[in-house]
Formats: structure tokens, C-alpha cells, sequence
């Protein structure tokens, strides 16, 4: 049995040493997740960035990039924005402007201007996601890309194609 | 009487001769309420050692909606449960002096119980179940309510009340045998 001295001492050896292990647990603890946190801070932050910059990314192809559709005369206009509507549409037109059978509109003995002036006449403005945009001019059965200045007579076939993915025979 | 809590509160302004007051008044009763669970008077003595520390060590722990008694056997009663629960699946080996142990805890005894009845009730209540001899050890020896014995044994009142009116009963029974009636 112990005297009330010896407990006294006892009692604040156990509490110095117990208050020393503390602050090593605490220390040791503290130096092993440091590292760990700040590693999972910098993956995660780099995790955002490249997250959010695929999305801005995607947020500019979708802005930007639209298809505008007006008759010469003013009496059709119409945008789609929607990415389905814009790959259909332009699909259609590069089938058409791709192929080998294009040729200049003199080489049928008619001047762009007669097909311009044509009732049926629209022009087809074409914004791709880096913003450049393509103007094409369909007039009846021609069809002039303003860009490169070539024209191309399109096949009765190929012009109500062309109607229908459009959705000019709505009109 | 404030059970020490405002001893502890001088002791947390920095004054270390609070904490010897405190020890001076509890110490004792401790380890002899803490023997009630152990029956290893070195054991209990070293358990109350830890309960102090526990003190110095978490000061922020004791929020003064207790008595400082109150919280020093709850600690106590806490960490001799802890120790049976080691002891029990470690078997210690017993290393300690038999004669050694009866001596210190008869001094122990002779220290806290100066009452004679108390003496022979002391005797007595060994005999009973653990939950029974604790009760009556904290409500007849150490003088506690029994809203802080119910917090000591993290029982209710009434369960406390139920199972100090058998302890009665039982100890009644045993000191009959024995040819004394205490109750």
C-alpha cells in the first residue's frame, strides 16, 4: 500500500506521461495526414480543372455551333442549335458539295445571279464551333458556297434531299 | 457541500494544492468503492491512480453538473469494469502477497469505516451479488443520493431503489444467520 506522497507522485507521473503520449498520438497523426490531405487537395483540384474544362469545352461547341436558315424574300427563318439537327443538316449539304459531279453554274450556260434572284432562294449560314461560319445559297436547283465561290446544280433528287433535311417543305 | 467541485475549479486556476485536497478527501473511498468490483486492493489502488490522472489529464471533461465524487466514481466504476473485462480474458497471473493484501485491506477498511455497524454490514455485504454490493456500499457507505448512485451505475432511481430494498432483504438474512440484526 502505498502513502499519500507516493500516490500524489503516481498520480501526476501517469497524468505527465499520458499528456506527453497524447501529443505524440496528436503529432504523429497530424504528420501522417498532412501529406496524405494535401496530395488528395492537389488530385482534386487538378480532378476539377480538367473536369470543368471538358465541360466548358462542350459548353462552346453547343453554344456556337447552329445552323441559320432564311428565305431571300424574308418570309422563312429559322436557327436549330441542336447538335442532332446540325450534324443531319450539315451532313447533307457536304454529301452534296463533296461530290465529284460539282461543277460551275457557266458550264450550264447560266449566270448565279438568274439562280439568286429565283423565287425559291435561301441562304443557309452554317457556324461551326471554332465560329467560322459558311454561308451556301440555295436557289432552286443551285447551290453556292459563298466561302470557296463554287456552285453546284443539283440533281431534282438532290434538291428534295436537300428539302427534307432542311425542313424546307414545311414552308 | 460542494463534493469537491469547487476544489477542482481552484485546481483548474492553478492551484495545485486544490488537487491534494481533492486526492485527500477521495482517495481512500475510491479505491474502496473500486475494490467492490476488483477485490485486488492493489488493483483497486492502481485504478484509482488512473481515475485521478483521468483529472489532471481531461480537464475539460468534468462539467460541473455533478458532484466531483459523483464523476470520480464514475470514472472508477468505468475503468474496474474495464479491468475485469482484461483480466478475465487475459488471466493475469496473481503475483501479489495474499497476506500483503489482507492487510492493506484491512487498513483500508479500518480508515473508511469507523463505524462498527458499518464494519460488520461491510463484512456482510461481500456476499452479495456485485449490482447489490455496490449500491449499498454507495448509498450507506459513501452517503450518495441515490439520483447520483443512479448515475454511478447508469441504472434509473427506481431500479436503484428495487435493488437496494433486496440488497436489505439479503444482507438481513445473512446477519440473521450470523446473529446480528442490523435493519
Amino acid at each position: 500500500m502505498r502513502n499519500f506522497e507516493e500516490r500524489k507522485m503516481e498520480v501526476l507521473l501517469r497524468s505527465e506521461k499520458r499528456i506527453k503520449e497524447q501529443k505524440r498520438t496528436r503529432n504523429k497523426v497530424l504528420f501522417t495526414c498532412t501529406p496524405i490531405l494535401i496530395c488528395l487537395v492537389i488530385l482534386s483540384v487538378a480532378g476539377f480543372k480538367s473536369i470543368n474544362l471538358f465541360k466548358n469545352t462542350d459548353k462552346v461547341a453547343c453554344s456556337d455551333s447552329m445552323i441559320e436558315i432564311k428565305s431571300e424574300d424574308g418570309t422563312y427563318y429559322k436557327i436549330y442549335k441542336s447538335e442532332k439537327d446540325i450534324v443531319n443538316m450539315s451532313t447533307s449539304i457536304q454529301s452534296i458539295t463533296n461530290l465529284p459531279l460539282n461543277c460551275n453554274a457557266e458550264n450550264y450556260g447560266l449566270r448565279p445571279d438568274e439562280f439568286i434572284s429565283s423565287k425559291n432562294s435561301y441562304i443557309i449560314t452554317i457556324t461551326q464551333p471554332d465560329k467560322e461560319t459558311i454561308i451556301y445559297h440555295l436557289c432552286g436547283s443551285l447551290l453556292t458556297c459563298d466561302n470557296t465561290n463554287q456552285y453546284f446544280y443539283l440533281s431534282d433528287e438532290q434538291v428534295n434531299n436537300l428539302i427534307i433535311s432542311l425542313n424546307l417543305e414545311n414552308k | 457541500m460542494d463534493n469537491g467541485a469547487s476544489s477542482y475549479r481552484r485546481f483548474l486556476d492553478g492551484d495545485e494544492s486544490a488537487f491534494v485536497d481533492i486526492m485527500k478527501e477521495y482517495f481512500d473511498n475510491l479505491i474502496f468503492f473500486i475494490n467492490r468490483y476488483v477485490h485486488d486492493f492493489q488493483a483497486s489502488e492502481d485504478i484509482a491512480i488512473d481515475a485521478f490522472s483521468d483529472l489532471v489529464v481531461y480537464k475539460s471533461r468534468y462539467n460541473f453538473k455533478v458532484s466531483l465524487k459523483t464523476y470520480l466514481f464514475m470514472i472508477g466504476r468505468s475503468r474496474a469494469l474495464n479491468y475485469i473485462k482484461h483480466r478475465n480474458k487475459l488471466k493475469m497471473l496473481d503475483i501479489s502477497n495474499e497476506e500483503n493484501e489482507i492487510y492493506d485491506t484491512d487498513t483500508l477498511e479500518k480508515t473508511i469505516l469507523v463505524d462498527e455497524k458499518k464494519r460488520i454490514v461491510n463484512f456482510a455485504l461481500n456476499q452479495l451479488p456485485e449490482d447489490m454490493r455496490v449500491v449499498v456500499h454507495l448509498i450507506y457507505f459513501e452517503e450518495l443520493s441515490y439520483e447520483e448512485t443512479s448515475r454511478i451505475m447508469k441504472k434509473n432511481k427506481k431500479q436503484i431503489d428495487n435493488l437496494l430494498y433486496r440488497a436489505k432483504n439479503t444482507l438481513r438474512t445473512i446477519l440473521e444467520k450470523e446473529g446480528e440484526m442490523l435493519f
